[in-house]
């Protein structure tokens, strides 16, 4: 067996892990060991993990050696170390979601559904990653446990929610790891940090056993900094799931084996109106990707500036409803900038969360109606590359807006009705930005197969970050 | 990159009707007393200090509902979540 030395883990993808593992070329135990060496040596920089699970990533790590050594079939991910945002339940620890309050709650009993579906395609689960307070956040700061940091320039932020789950994985301390998306924070954050993340269509991955936020629009997904890495990883979490009433009771639709079918016959159009992005960034990422995939036509999404509205305050009103009780009984606990967005998100009348959830539903019918046109649409994730941490306000055009409000601004339209975006990321200097690719319902196939072709042509690529320090 | 435009036009809900009273932008007073009356009445403990960010929030949340409230729907539009027994 070779040692743990002799293979730079950190920048390899998770298929070329397992690959490594199955072909005998190293061990769990030494693949494990390296992640752990890698977290204790660069987290103190990017602030990623809020807890490491050790021990039972070595039993883990363990048994797959063992199995490989009787020489048993191995599956999909065995040997392949990963990460989770905090609000994923592990047994034994308190989901903290972020906040100080939830510290104090019981550990949970039993492991998140994706968790135990990742573990049994022979993931190794190495520990929890920080996030924004109960995931109502786009910057990746947090009061409690201080900001994850964007490897690609530590004064800079991840983007929220789901901080720590791309800082870990821009930062090669693990290939893969699960974040949360209500509003874009698997999008925001894979933007702002170079990375591959999919969010899949609402109901298709099991929620079960994660800390909610908006039950209307939670969604969970991988981020990777391959788009077959996102394909693997997602194929061995699909599946039904009574636990979660929001899960489709839809069999599994592999995507990993028609990823190389390359992009023959799609038809790619461009957002336009509310989507035209003013600022140079994503303007070139956008056009840049368009002219990879020969995307020569725009199409207006319909009514996207009152989708987003729309989203925004029935978000406000689900998650104040969720936080009701503790912002009676420990509203000190909260941190201020997410205690005050739930305290006005409780004021506002149920006729117009209401009417908001009714435009939904026409809002659905038009924009489904789009894809017989098209098999995907072009959008920016972030109308920015990522701003630096504490930054209040950036220029878009001739504005200056809030950042914390606006860095979802393409990106919530689209989680609204639930359809499937793979970001992918284009490597700019000096700082990285996504560009989402949009599907139709259950055609992350499809979103997966175009961001891969997008790297297989070098345009679409997660760029390893210098090295940094502080 | 100059891109051709999808000739399609988006067609407004046929049957809806125009909202009855449209939200209209609401005076920071009104919407400071919203944020007062609404903590009393569901017993939130809110310190002097939190209150201007908290009307701050509801200003914004009220200007985005009120593009909602001026989107005609037709009254038999069903909401989004569905319950299935």
């Amino acid at each position: 067996m070779l040692e743990t030395t002799a293979f730079d883990f950190a920048w390899m993808t998770a298929g070329d892990i397992a690959a490594a593992f199955a072909s005998g070329r190293a061990s769990a135990a030494s693949i494990v060991e390296a992640a752990f060496a890698r977290i204790r040596a660069r987290d103190p920089l990017i602030n990623s993990f809020t807890a490491l699970t050790e021990e039972r990533a070595r039993l883990r790590a363990r048994a797959l050696d063992d199995a490989r050594a009787r020489g048993e079939p191995l599956p999909p991910l065995a040997g392949v170390p990963f990460a989770v945002k905090n609000l994923f339940d592990i047994a034994g620890l308190p989901t903290v979601a972020g906040s100080k309050i939830n510290r104090d709650f019981p550990p949970a009993a039993r492991d998140a559904t994706l968790i135990e579906r990742l573990e049994a395609a022979g993931a190794i689960l190495v520990g929890a990653l920080n996030m924004g307070e109960y995931a109502y956040d786009f910057t990746g700061e947090n009061v409690h446990d201080g900001p994850a940091r964007n490897p690609h320039d530590l004064a800079r932020m991840t983007g929220g929610s789901s901080s720590g789950s791309a800082a870990a994985v821009a930062g090669g301390l693990v290939p893969f790891a699960l974040g949360s998306d209500t509003n874009g924070s698997i999008r925001v954050p894979s933007s702002l940090c170079g990375l591959f993340g999919l969010k899949p269509t609402y109901g298709r991955l099991s929620r079960a056993r994660t800390f909610p936020f908006s039950a209307s629009f939670d969604h969970v997904g991988p981020l990777a900094r391959s788009a077959r890495d996102l394909a693997i990883t997602y194929d061995a979490m699909q599946g039904d799931d009574p636990d979660d009433p929001v899960c489709a009771e839809r069999n599994a639709e592999a995507a990993t084996p028609v990823l190389d079918r390359g992009l023959d016959g799609l038809r790619v159009a461009v957002a336009s109106g509310y989507f035209k992005c003013r600022a140079a960034e994503p303007v070139y990422a956008i056009d840049r990707i368009a002219a990879a995939l020969g995307a020569n036509r725009d199409i207006e999404i319909p009514e996207a500036e009152r989708a987003r509205s729309a989203a925004y305050i029935i978000t406000a009103s689900e998650a104040a409803s969720l936080h009701l009780g503790r912002l009676r009984t420990r509203a000190k606990d909260f941190d201020p900038a997410t205690r005050d967005r739930l305290i006005a998100g409780a004021m506002l009348p149920a006729s117009l969360v209401t009417k908001a959830q009714k435009f939904r539903r026409w809002y659905q019918r038009e924009v489904l109606k789009l894809f017989s046109e098209v098999d995907a649409i072009l959008a920016p994730a972030t109308p920015c590359p990522a701003p630096l941490i504490g930054q209040q306000m950036f220029k878009l055009g001739d504005s200056e807006l809030p950042v914390r409000a606006n860095l979802g601004i393409y990106t919530q339209p689209i989680s609204f009705i639930g359809l499937p975006v793979v970001v992918a990321p284009v490597p700019l200097s000096p700082l990285p930005i996504g560009v989402q690719i949009i599907c139709a319902p259950w055609r992350e196939d499809v979103a997966l197969r175009i961001a891969h072709a997008l790297e297989q042509q070098g345009v679409a690529a997660a760029q390893r970050p210098p090295v940094q320090q502080r | 990159m100059t891109r051709k435009p999808l000739s399609r036009k988006t067609k407004s809900a046929r049957r809806a009707r125009p909202p009855a009273q449209p939200l209209r932008s609401r005076k920071p007073n009104d919407v400071s007393a919203l944020a007062a009356a609404g903590v009393k009445a569901l017993a939130l403990p809110v310190e002097p200090a939190w209150h201007a960010t908290i009307v701050c929030n509801l200003q914004l949340l009220l200007k985005h509902a009120a593009l909602i409230d001026g989107f005609a729907l037709p009254d038999e539009s069903e909401p989004a979540p569905v319950f299935r027994a």
